[in-house]
């Protein structure tokens, strides 16, 4: 079952200038519990697409439904973002409590929810990115990946079926990345939270479900990571490229070797090598 | 920049920062309007030793509290400055052409220094053992018991804990800016005030480029997470008053008396 | 044009609580022409170092000499500068000015180029980083692309023809394409114009793919200072500082575990193809 439907969805930031489409006919659907990439030059709409999903900009036409929601329907729209949470880029500019734990409450503060059951559901969103123990902290004096984690809190602490990861690796070093990638992947694994992520680092984008590239407004092409990152020339076409293992596998491949194309990772690829010898 | 220690939180578990924030604001602006009701040194003697009170009550390291009072010291010493030489008094100690300064003029400047120098120790141990948003908090159930600031309540004191939650943010930014200016060869020390301020604008201009989408990508993040302004908004932590807050409000009240009763006895200083 | 670093110790907030030596007992040198890459956890000193390069923050204790003289005495900040260039991370946020022209002059004019001078540095400014002059000068920097206002930034610094280039992260944020084009446009000045580059970078292989040497940070110590061969020669202790080894080496020593006798002294993604078909291909 879809949890996100995008029909035939055209943006343009400027109503003065309608041509000039950030998005240009883009239809999609999500399934419940589903883990999709989304990939693209800068530039090539994947913000804004994300933006567009949980109602934060409205379709200039087309339209976005989320659970049967349609993102046009105001009253809907708390509603739908209940349902489709966000993490965004820059972990500074989404804080907006100066304590760890007040910034998880925010979301659900706004939710009306009783205050007697607010301290529980923050606790536990807390434990489950493992930051407890940060909770009477300024935001300031955490790292890059603890803030995200924090972000991820505030989020999970509503109880959404989806999460959208709006380059929320982008300005993390490699610690505080694989700390928010496994956190991901957890909450896909363990809670069925779906998850949408946007990345440009596409080693991120190996374990996923189904990898979606953008380009120039229109979705370029989907499909499972294997499919995607067998076409090393047409990503580096569209300015992206593959996993270090991908280049590394495609050049032996070129060497004459017989290495099958659905190799992404290390281990897979030392065993298709042994197997050659 | 970076010293300012003014709407900081130092987090510690003291007597103070238990206190209801609603009972700090009344107690801390009470005190500053006593404070102004003070004539003689025994006042100022009863203020000083609630101040001290209040410190050892509230686990705040004095030198926080020093550290707060740097960014006014130059508006205490222009206070000083302009009482010693102002007030004409009888007892004339020092006089050097049209300059004459009377001991009448040390004495008001000296107890103006102190009490700008007590209302800011005051008010920073307020802030400093308030989390902002129980500052906020506190101010938005104050202000809805005045029927005028009643309605604009909740969003002022939305925006002042986001301004107060972005200073070391922008403190970092401004830091950034300027060292990536200097290594251009940017010069903020020498020339005219002209100059200087022109050479603000390196600084300036992408700091305010940045605040504003700094702003915008905030208010979309508040957006997602489905805020939309004070009406149906619960909170997590529920403010109520506690025993402690009476004591408090008691000792306090002792030390007003202390202060207001000071103007009625009679001493030689 | 050679920086020689001696004895360097910061320390933050001295004599206070709050006090935190970012750098300690830090020793090295960097000889003109080289390409060196910084890599190191997050706080581990990196960016507390090259602050020291060019007279932003001042030794606690410790000298840095560029050019044989030292540059906390014997150099106004000017001089420095002009010698000593730094792109910050996300330097997009120092640009202010109305044009790119103007924005990528601003340096050259604060160190004193003639208007000539000026002309002719920004104009190949940037063309090196790849934009067509005639095409931005007259833009305005906030309507640019964000890879277009990176690279005028970095054209920004370039401008004063430096001889010695530290550049923070110069890619993170780009999309693929644009990490590999400022990167190799980076190489091309170190090549080509002759530029001292220090690089640094949380990417392993990009590192491996272009530093000539490796400085390897860990708890403000410099605990190597090698060619890259060396450094990713002990995996382990590598990772036992939060750091990693490029791809192409963490298959190599794959492979060499499961008995495929390949030389695990090499790094790069390109020599570990060559290698293993070497050692693979030959038996087909």
């Amino acid at each position: 079952m879809s949890i996100i439907e995008v029909k035939d969805l055209v943006f343009a930031y400027d109503s003065t200038e309608p041509d000039k489409k950030a998005l240009d006919g883009v239809s999609l659907k999500i399934n419940e519990g589903e883990f999709v990439g989304i990939v693209g030059h800068n530039g090539s709409g994947k913000s804004t697409l994300a933006k567009l999903l949980n109602g934060l900009l409205l379709p200039t036409s087309g339209d976005v439904l989320v659970a049967g929601m349609n993102t046009k329907d105001e009253s809907s729209l708390i509603n739908i973002r209940r349902n489709v949470g966000m993490v965004f880029q820059n972990p500074d500019n989404q804080m907006v409590a100066t304590i760890v734990e007040e910034d998880v409450a925010f979301g659900v503060e706004n939710l009306g929810i009783a205050p007697s059951q607010i301290r529980s559901i923050v606790d536990n969103a807390l434990h489950a990115v493992d930051m407890y123990e940060f909770r009477g902290q300024k935001p300031h004096q955490l790292s890059g990946g603890q803030k995200q984690r924090i972000a991820i809190a505030g989020i999970i602490a509503m109880k959404p079926k989806c999460i959208v990861f709006d380059e929320s690796t982008a300005m993390l070093d490699p610690v505080g990345r694989r700390e928010v990638l496994e956190q991901m992947h957890r909450l896909n694994k363990e809670d069925h939270v779906t998850i949408i992520f946007i990345t440009h680092y596409m080693e991120e984008l190996i374990d996923v479900d189904r990898i979606i590239i953008m380009n120039d407004g229109k979705v370029h092409g989907e499909g499972t990571p294997k499919e995607i990152f067998a076409n090393t020339e047409e990503l580096k076409a569209l300015r992206l490229n593959v996993p270090e293992i991908v280049e590394l596998a495609d050049g032996l491949r070129s060497g004459g070797l017989d290495i099958s194309h659905d190799i992404l990772t290390k281990e897979g690829l030392v065993d298709a090598i042994c197997q050659l010898k | 920049m970076s010293e300012m220690t003014i709407g900081q939180y130092y987090p510690a578990d003291s007597f103070v920062h238990k206190l209801d924030p609603r009972t700090k604001i009344m107690i801390t602006l009470l005190y500053i309007v006593f404070i102004f009701t003070v004539k003689s040194f025994v006042g100022y003697i009863a203020a000083f030793v609630f101040l001290v009170l209040a410190i050892t009550m509230s686990k705040i390291p004095v030198s926080y509290i020093i550290k707060g009072l740097k960014p006014i010291m130059f508006i205490v010493s222009l206070t000083i400055i302009i009482n010693i030489l102002w007030t004409k008094g009888e007892n004339l100690l020092f006089s050097l052409g049209f300059i004459k300064i009377y001991m009448e003029g040390v004495i008001v400047a000296a107890k103006m220094g102190i009490r700008l120098m007590l209302l800011v120790s005051t008010t920073s141990i307020m802030t400093l053992s308030t989390s902002t948003i129980d500052l906020t908090d506190g101010m938005e159930m104050l202000m809805r018991k005045v029927p005028l600031l009643k309605r604009s309540a909740h969003d002022v004191s939305m925006m002042m804990s986001i301004a107060l939650r972005f200073i070391p943010t922008l403190q970092e930014e401004t830091d950034r800016i300027m060292k990536a200016q200097k290594s251009r060869g940017a010069d903020f020390d020498s020339g005219n005030i002209i100059a200087k301020a022109k050479a603000m604008l390196p600084i300036l201009i992408p700091l305010f480029v940045s605040a504003f989408q700094r702003a915008g990508e905030l208010a979309m993040a508040m957006e997602a997470r489905c805020y939309q302004g004070g009406e149906g908004r619960t909170r997590m932590k529920q403010l109520s008053y506690t025993k402690l807050d009476g004591i408090a409000y008691a000792v306090a009240f002792v030390f007003y008396a202390l202060m207001f009763a000071s103007r009625f006895v009679n001493l030689p200083f | 044009m050679s920086i020689e670093v001696r004895n360097l110790s910061h320390v933050y907030s001295l004599g206070t609580v709050f006090e935190h030596t970012a750098i300690d007992d830090i020793n090295f040198d960097v000889g003109p022409r080289d390409f060196i890459g910084i890599i190191g956890h997050t706080g581990c000193g990196k960016s507390t170092l090259i602050q020291h390069l060019n007279g932003l923050l001042k030794p606690t204790k410790g000298t840095v000499v560029v050019n044989g003289k030292d540059i906390n005495k014997d150099y106004p900040m000017k001089e420095i500068v002009k010698r000593v260039g730094i792109v910050f991370q996300y330097p997009e946020y120092q640009l202010f000015e109305e044009t790119v022209y103007k924005d990528v002059a601003f340096g050259p004019k604060n160190i004193g180029f003639s208007e000539e001078e000026i002309e002719k540095t920004v104009r190949e400014s940037i063309e090196l980083v790849g934009l067509d002059f005639d095409e931005v000068k007259d833009q305005s920097p906030f309507d640019l692309s964000g890879g277009q206002k990176r690279r005028v930034a970095i054209a920004g610094v370039l401008a004063m023809k430096p001889q010695i280039l530290i550049l923070d992260e110069p890619a993170s944020g780009l999309d693929p394409m644009g990490r590999s084009e400022i990167l190799g446009y980076i190489h091309k000045l170190n090549k080509e114009v002759g530029i001292c580059i220090l690089l640094v970078s949380h990417n392993m292989d990009d590192v491996a793919d272009y530093a000539d040497k490796v400085m390897v940070f860990s708890k403000g110590k410099l605990v190597m200072y090698a060619p890259p061969k060396e450094v990713f020669a002990d995996v382990n202790f590598l990772e036992g500082i939060g750091l990693t080894a490029p791809d192409g080496k963490k298959v190599l020593l794959a492979l060499k575990e499961r008995g495929i006798d390949v030389d695990t002294t090499l790094f790069r993604t390109k020599d570990a193809i060559e290698e293993i078909l070497r050692v693979v291909g030959g038996k087909k």
